[in-house]
């Protein structure tokens, strides 16, 4: 009796341990890719070869992240609307800035977390790094409306950041627009969290539980991996709302870049980062599976397998890079 | 001649020894006092034994203080006001809040570090304790704007959130408006800041440069410590244009409270909370040190003298308790929405 229990456990496990080699296969083949596990790995993605992260950097990065008197106002920080404590965004539909201005076009902010491994940022794409990115929202009028050449003499006025600039890039350092934006990507190239999807991906099958294993195994069957795929789980960009459409395209009148090319957002931490679309108009996570289906993929999605995505999107749930709050110069 | 050299610089030690220890009981005697050192003097100082601190508590209290969703747009949380890596200040002079409105009295956020020392909270000391002042700004229309019952509801409606709450106060708990002001007020209590100052009253001579030592004496000579007194170094409520008129009274519409009192502020961490006064009207810290010995001790202190009163002032920056920048709990499909409106 005891014997053939034993025989039957070996035999379950096999098959399970079967079952998942072909989940992780069928993964690889839609190139959906993990966030390295070895440090290395994960550093020469993250790392900006022009200006390489050194911890000096990523530490008056953060600083600059968190400090309000960054934008014009003295009340609006990166993490006003990227706010590391949800999920890198700021959960209201369209982001609103200096004196109250909601995005003209009704944008929602996407999430900082991970936003270095997608190809493209901002809604349009019209940035390829992080660099680039940071340098938009400073100087935005219904963001920071910092001015660019007022934001260098604000920060070297400030004793404490003069002398962290020059241990960052040593005593002849010259602080300019670009240096402070470089630095602030630095820190935000620090912002990735692995999950327990990663986990499975890199090898540990137990990381995912069976219902997961099941939305993961309809997410591909679906076709969402055509556009969320790669370390990101999107951050390319696409064409939108082509064939069906998107239930609340007029609000707002964001169609995309001159070739009605959107990024697709990461599904990283998505549970945390409603409301969804990029006008922030759908709240519940399921609603929006489903229209991604019609919309994208002219595909009906039963609630059933909604539901199995959603499940699955709850691995995707990262553990968050721990944050000393800075005391600010 | 060796001699003569040991004796000499065996003297001078003394006297400045002594010129500190003279100073320090000079400071006791006008009412100046320390952060205690004992961490259990602190905890009796700081606690409320009402709803005493626990661990779960204080880590819940802070995920509060930190969370936007309490205010009706879900972006103004109490550290946008009283923001940690600035001095628990917004360094703007009238405080804006929701809408983009500013105080219609144009009062200026104190800081919340180290406000469980005062006596009273607000401008007009309406509150005689923190978790009572946290009530305050985030139903007020211009700050936060949530109605009690919404923050309430919010928080209830975060599974996450009502676990911590089971954790911190036992299965049974019943998460009020109270609750979550009490709770963030229980934070609040945790934000001292010990600075070099404390290290000189608690014994320490060598604590204070000599300038900061003569700015001290100086500040008690002028009679600032007959306000900027005890822990707080402020706090109590007092009458204001004793004296002489603010030269921006006209600012604002605040007058104090009905008898026309008005808390003073905590000089704790004050080269970090510019602008200053109830108005925040002077950014100069040195030009504030003037206009206060003009308008409340009718004296003009001069450049040299409010130099070294701000230089000693400064001497008052504490070490900030580390935070670890909470990650809050999602919210869920029966969580209000936000309202920019």
């Amino acid at each position: 009796m005891k014997i053939i229990a034993l025989i039957l456990s070996i035999f379950t496990t096999f098959i399970v341990a079967n079952s998942d080699i072909e989940i992780l296969k069928k993964a690889k083949k839609a190139n959906l890719l993990p966030i390295p596990n070895t440090k290395i790995e994960l550093l020469k993605i993250i790392n900006n070869q022009k200006n390489p992260s050194t911890d000096a950097k990523i530490e008056l990065g953060k600083k600059l992240y968190f400090d309000p008197r960054v934008s014009k106002s003295n009340l609006i920080s990166c993490n006003t609307c990227h706010n590391l404590a949800l999920g890198g965004a700021d959960g209201v539909s369209v982001a609103t800035g200096d004196k109250w201005h909601p995005n003209p076009h009704h944008l929602n902010s996407p999430t900082v977390y991970n936003a270095v491994f997608a190809n493209y940022q901002f809604w349009d794409g019209r940035s390829t790094t992080l660099e680039e990115q940071v340098k938009g929202p400073i100087q935005t009028q219904f963001e920071m409306a910092m001015h660019k050449d007022i934001l260098p003499s604000k920060i070297k006025n400030i004793i404490g950041y003069k002398e962290e600039f020059k241990r960052a890039y040593g005593p002849n350092v010259k602080i300019t627009f670009k240096l402070i934006t470089d630095t602030i990507a630095i820190f935000e190239r620090t912002l990735i969290t692995p999950s327990r999807y990663d986990d499975f991906l890199n090898g540990d099958f137990k990381a995912l539980t069976p219902k997961e294993k099941d939305g993961l195994n309809t997410f591909i069957d679906l076709g969402c991996t055509r556009c969320h795929k790669g370390i990101a789980l999107g951050g390319f960009t696409q064409p939108f709302d082509t064939g069906k459409r998107y239930k609340y395209r007029n609000i707002g009148d964001f169609h995309g870049n001159k070739n009605h090319l959107v990024k697709t957002p990461t599904l990283r931490n998505i549970k945390e980062t409603a409301p969804y679309f990029h006008n922030g108009m759908i709240w519940n996570l399921k609603d929006a599976i489903k229209e991604m289906g019609k919309i994208q993929l002219l595909l009906g999605i039963s609630d059933k397998d909604a539901q199995k995505i959603e499940t699955f999107f709850g691995s995707l749930s990262g553990r968050k890079p721990k944050i000393k709050y800075p005391i600010l110069p | 001649m060796k001699k003569l050299n040991i004796v000499l610089s065996g003297l001078l030690v003394a006297s400045v020894g002594f010129a500190g220890e003279n100073l320090m009981m000079k400071a006791k005697n006008a009412g100046l006092k320390p952060i205690p050192q004992s961490k259990l003097k602190l905890l009796k100082l700081v606690d409320d034994p009402t709803n005493p601190m626990t661990d779960a508590k204080i880590e819940l209290g802070k995920k509060l203080y930190f969370d936007p969703r309490l205010s009706k747009s879900g972006i103004i949380s109490c550290n946008t006001c009283h923001n940690l890596g600035l001095g628990g200040v917004d360094g703007i002079s009238a405080a804006i809040g929701h809408k983009w409105t500013a105080n219609p009295h144009h009062l200026n956020s104190p800081t919340v570090y180290n406000s469980v020392l005062n006596s009273a909270q607000f401008w007009d000391g309406r509150a005689a304790h923190l978790e009572d002042q946290a009530q305050g700004p985030m139903q007020a229309a211009p700050e936060m704007a949530s109605p009690a019952k919404s923050v309430a509801n919010k928080v209830k409606s975060i599974p996450k959130y009502v676990n911590e709450f089971k954790k911190a106060y036992g299965e049974n708990v019943k998460i009020t408006f109270k609750l979550v002001a009490d709770t963030i007020g229980v934070f609040e209590r945790t934000l001292i800041t010990p600075s070099r100052y404390d290290e000189f009253l608690n014994g320490h001579p060598e604590a204070l440069t000599k300038t900061e030592k003569e700015g001290l004496n100086l500040f008690i000579d002028k009679g600032c410590a007959s306000c900027h007194n005890n822990i707080g170094v402020g706090g109590t409520m007092q009458p204001f244009e004793v004296a002489n008129k603010y030269k921006f009274e006209n600012v604002g519409d605040f007058k104090g409270n009905k008898n026309g009192m008005v808390k003073t502020p905590t000089l704790r961490n004050i080269e970090e909370t510019a602008p200053y006064f109830h108005n925040g009207m002077v950014w100069s810290l040195k030009e504030a040190v003037k206009d206060m010995g003009s308008i409340q001790l009718g004296l003009k202190i001069n450049d040299k003298e409010a130099g070294k009163i701000a230089t000693f002032l400064k001497a008052l920056t504490g070490k900030k308790p580390n935070i670890t920048y909470p990650q809050l709990p999602a919210s869920t499909s029966k969580t209000q929405k936000p309202d920019m409106n």
